[in-house]
């Protein structure tokens, strides 16, 4: 498939805009002209794509049209993009969220013969923005494990040498693997990622003696501890 | 530089190559010098076209006094004479400056500007030179305004007979279409050579393009060669000489050489060289796609992984990649012990922690290992030296004319299976990453792709330069020069033909070519001594080896003798005893010696300081009617 963009010449009946989050908050949902076909594009918190578009449809050539589903930009790591359809949008009353903590922009586009044209968006001062940063707060629990020894008149704690990370089963789909990382005392030089099967098991152990610290490079995720 | 790459111009490059080589080894020796400052005066266009023929030659008989002789030309503009100063620039093209009587009459007086140059300050010796060839039978007295800038310019320098020699060497153009003119022009000097002293010359030497053994030379390139050797004779230290050389009379001469045949060895040599070459042009198997190991060839490791990747990004993967003791604080699903990893496979520890592992290889892979345009830049360079090293010509072609399977068989790769240690597998995980990138992949079947353009290329430049062997003359040297030399270049190409061969599909440009082929030709010489022999030690080894116990100095007195001397000029009555006799050759050789003991008593022996070849020459005196036929 080739990709070209194009100035949108016709913004009153061509545009997608005013995008936002749904209600159960894990659908996009934007405002579009009729049966307008949308190309979104999901890139990290701290930048939209209306910017960047030339760029990552230059790096789109060749990619299968990916309908419905999301795939990453080959040369531009981190950038994920979905075709969306007028006719799957309103049979699902918006696009799933590929995860959250990060930034949806929203582009017209439509295909021709083996070619698909994506418009340029163009900023109004109407208020709607043609994208949307999604936040994520992440609850995360650190706790060394000890276990009791000793006879029963002289019971005490001691260290297992074990730390357990907890962490919130209901965030598996919103996160990124590595958007939420731990370092150690004993291997500082290296951030070691939380996967989302961990977040699906909802722990993990970790061997040390000395605390894991847990922390994100992603501006659009809080952790709370 | 000639853009063209030809067979004769390799065989020029084995000759300058030998030359210099020769020089080298003989440490620049000089030979006997001038006496009298020599001046030296081209008559007319044609003359001046040739002022460089005569310059190379007798600055090469001379080469210590570059700076010091004068070269100047004259012509006739209208009624009067205009005066060029001749010269060649560093880059050795020929140089030449209209100037005026009077800075005419200062490059002359500059010979005598220093004590220290030359022997005798005495006398000046003036050479004319004056080429006939564009005179016409029509316009027959442009040759006397050209003669008569003689006396023009004696008196612009104001000299007479005490204190200058003249002589004037005249170029007779006798082709067949020449005829007429040329019979008149014999005509006019054999009625200059009974008033020579009107002219103010003390000899005229009469050479032409016509031998008298019929042969028609197609330029004057002997001719200078001749006239050069004739103005060392008469500027040699044997008085008697110099006085026969300039005492009014028209002389012509006779002449042979006896030198190693070098543009011969070079023909035999490189022709067995371009063709031993060409077979590392290797011709593609149709199967070629399909040969046990063409994914080595293409780059492909064991692995699967790109080679020139691996080589490249080695470092930085070994960098990324956690060691063991780092991998011990990866998170457990349960409680595991990760310090004896030797218990896990990558997969299962991948498992163990949680995907933990490959989460941080991706994120490194993403960020760290991102391919950039420069990175692009040298993969493409070093995966070209590859296929040009593991592939050739022919080869690369037929992959340029098959890229789908090409990239097919990279993209091949990404079915192996991954090394099950730990550490290994991340490693090999993250090298498979890069190796598997579309992009890195895209970027080799067009790297594979500009190759083969390369190749497509060179195929041609080289089958022009094949082509251009034919357009070559065999050679017809005896049978001993193609057998002894053709050995040469075998044992060339048995040691070092492999290693020259992978070189040789590396090329890929005229220019890249040819220097490549200099190459082997600087190392063809340095092979074997006798490329940059003396001639006579060359002889004597080539007629040993392919004769054991042959007459080398009898072959070589022969050759400089008798009627191996080919007079330059036709001549209707048998020419008297010559009234003079030289031999060029280097002073204290084997073969000067023997040639002294052996020649008759009156020849001069010039030394010329180099013992490249040997050269024989006499000089006859004409008379008039000998000359007006």
């Amino acid at each position: 498939m080739r990709y070209v963009m194009r100035e949108n010449d016709d913004p009153a009946r061509r545009y997608a805009t005013h995008v936002r989050g749904s209600r159960s908050g894990q659908q996009l949902v934007w405002e579009s002209s009729p049966g307008q076909d949308v190309l979104v594009v999901q890139t990290p918190y701290e930048r939209d794509a209306v910017d960047d578009i030339q760029e990552i449809v230059a790096g789109m050539e060749g990619m299968a049209l990916p309908v419905d589903c999301y795939v990453e930009v080959p040369v531009k790591p981190g950038t994920w993009v979905r075709y969306v359809p007028s006719t799957s949008y309103a049979r699902n009353d918006g696009c799933p969220l590929r995860t959250k903590a990060c930034t949806y922009t929203v582009f017209c586009c439509q295909v021709e013969g083996d070619t698909c044209v994506v418009y340029s968006q163009q900023m109004t001062n109407t208020g709607n923005l043609p994208y949307r940063r999604i936040r994520l707060e992440v609850d995360v629990q650190v706790r060394k494990l000890t276990r009791t020894v000793g006879p029963f008149w002289n019971r005490r704690e001691e260290d297992t040498g074990y730390y357990q990370i907890t962490l919130p089963k209901d965030r598996m789909n919103d996160v990124c693997d590595g958007d939420v990382y731990y370092t150690v005392a004993g291997a500082k030089d290296i951030e070691i990622p939380l996967t989302r099967a961990m977040f699906k098991q909802g722990y993990v152990y970790v061997q040390t003696f000395d605390m894991p610290v847990v922390a994100t490079r992603n501006d659009g995720l809080q952790i709370n501890q | 530089m000639d853009n063209e790459l030809s067979f004769q111009s390799l065989i020029d490059y084995f000759e300058r190559r030998t030359a210099h080589v020769e020089r080298v080894a003989s440490n620049y020796r000089h030979g006997d010098a001038p006496q009298y400052p020599p001046f030296f005066v081209f008559l007319g266009a044609d003359a001046m076209r040739g002022f460089e023929g005569i310059a190379r030659n007798v600055l090469d008989l001379w080469p210590q006094y570059a700076d010091s002789f004068r070269f100047v030309g004259a012509d006739c503009e209208g009624d009067g004479l205009r005066y060029w100063s001749l010269g060649m620039d560093d880059a050795g093209a020929s140089r030449a400056e209209v100037i005026t009587e009077r800075e005419l009459a200062n490059e002359f007086a500059s010979l005598f500007a220093r004590d220290d140059v030359f022997e005798k300050m005495t006398l000046a010796h003036l050479y004319f030179v004056l080429d006939t060839s564009s005179i016409k039978a029509e316009a027959i007295d442009e040759f006397d305004a050209l003669v008569a800038a003689i006396p023009h310019l004696m008196d612009v320098l104001q000299l007479d007979e005490s204190m200058a020699r003249c002589s004037l060497t005249v170029l007779l153009n006798s082709d067949f279409a020449r005829r007429v003119v040329a019979k008149q022009l014999r005509s006019r000097i054999a009625d200059m050579s009974e008033h020579m002293r009107d002219w103010k010359c003390n000899s005229i030497f009469l050479l032409s393009n016509h031998r008298n053994d019929g042969v028609m030379l197609p330029s004057w390139d002997e001719c200078y060669r001749i006239a050069s050797l004739y103005i060392a004779l008469s500027d040699c230290s044997d008085n008697t000489i110099v006085n026969q050389l300039f005492d009014d009379r028209v002389l012509t001469a006779s002449y042979a050489i006896v030198r190693k045949p070098t543009r011969a060895i070079g023909q035999i040599s490189l022709d067995l060289l371009l063709l031993g070459l060409n077979d590392y042009s290797g011709s593609a198997n149709a199967d070629l796609l399909q040969v046990a190991d063409i994914e080595h060839r293409l780059g492909v490791t064991g692995e699967g992984t790109l080679s020139v990747i691996d080589d490249d990004a080695g470092q930085l993967i070994r960098m990324i990649v956690p060691s063991a003791a780092q991998l011990r604080y990866f998170p457990q699903r349960e409680f595991f012990d990760y310090s004896d990893l030797s218990r896990y496979t990558y997969d299962s520890f991948d498992e163990a922690c949680m995907g933990a592992l490959s989460a941080y290889l991706e994120q490194k892979q993403r960020y760290q290992l991102m391919v950039d345009g420069t990175q692009q830049s040298a993969w493409a360079r070093s995966y070209g030296a590859l296929l040009r090293k593991n592939f050739s010509i022919d080869e690369l072609i037929y992959l340029g004319d098959h890229l789908e399977r090409v990239r097919e068989v990279l993209e091949d790769s990404r079915r192996r299976e991954i090394i099950p240690s730990v550490i290994e597998g991340a490693s090999s995980k993250l090298r498979m990453a890069l190796s598997q990138n579309p992009q890195v992949i895209d970027l080799f079947v067009r790297q594979v792709n500009a190759e083969a353009q390369r190749a497509r290329g060179f195929r041609k430049i080289w089958h022009d330069l094949l082509d251009s062997l034919r357009s070559v003359r065999k050679v017809r040297e005896e049978d001993s020069l193609i057998e002894y030399y053709s050995q040469r270049a075998r044992t060339f190409l048995r040691a070092e033909g492999r290693r020259l061969g992978s070189e040789f599909a590396t090329q890929a440009t005229v220019e890249e070519l040819r220097a490549f082929l200099n190459h082997v030709i600087d190392a063809l010489i340095d092979s074997d001594s006798v490329f940059a022999a003396p001639f006579e030690a060359e002889l004597m080894m080539r007629l040993n080896a392919v004769n054991d116990g042959a007459d080398t100095f009898g072959w070589i007195y022969s050759n400089l003798t008798g009627n191996n001397l080919r007079t330059y000029l036709q001549v209707y009555f048998a020419l008297d005893d010559p009234i003079s006799k030289g031999v060029f050759i280097e002073d204290g050789t084997e073969l000067g010696r023997r040639l002294r003991q052996t020649l008759p008593g009156g020849t001069y022996f010039y030394n010329t300081g180099n013992n490249r070849w040997a050269e024989a020459i006499n000089l006859y005196a004409i008379d008039a009617g000998n000359i007006n036929q």
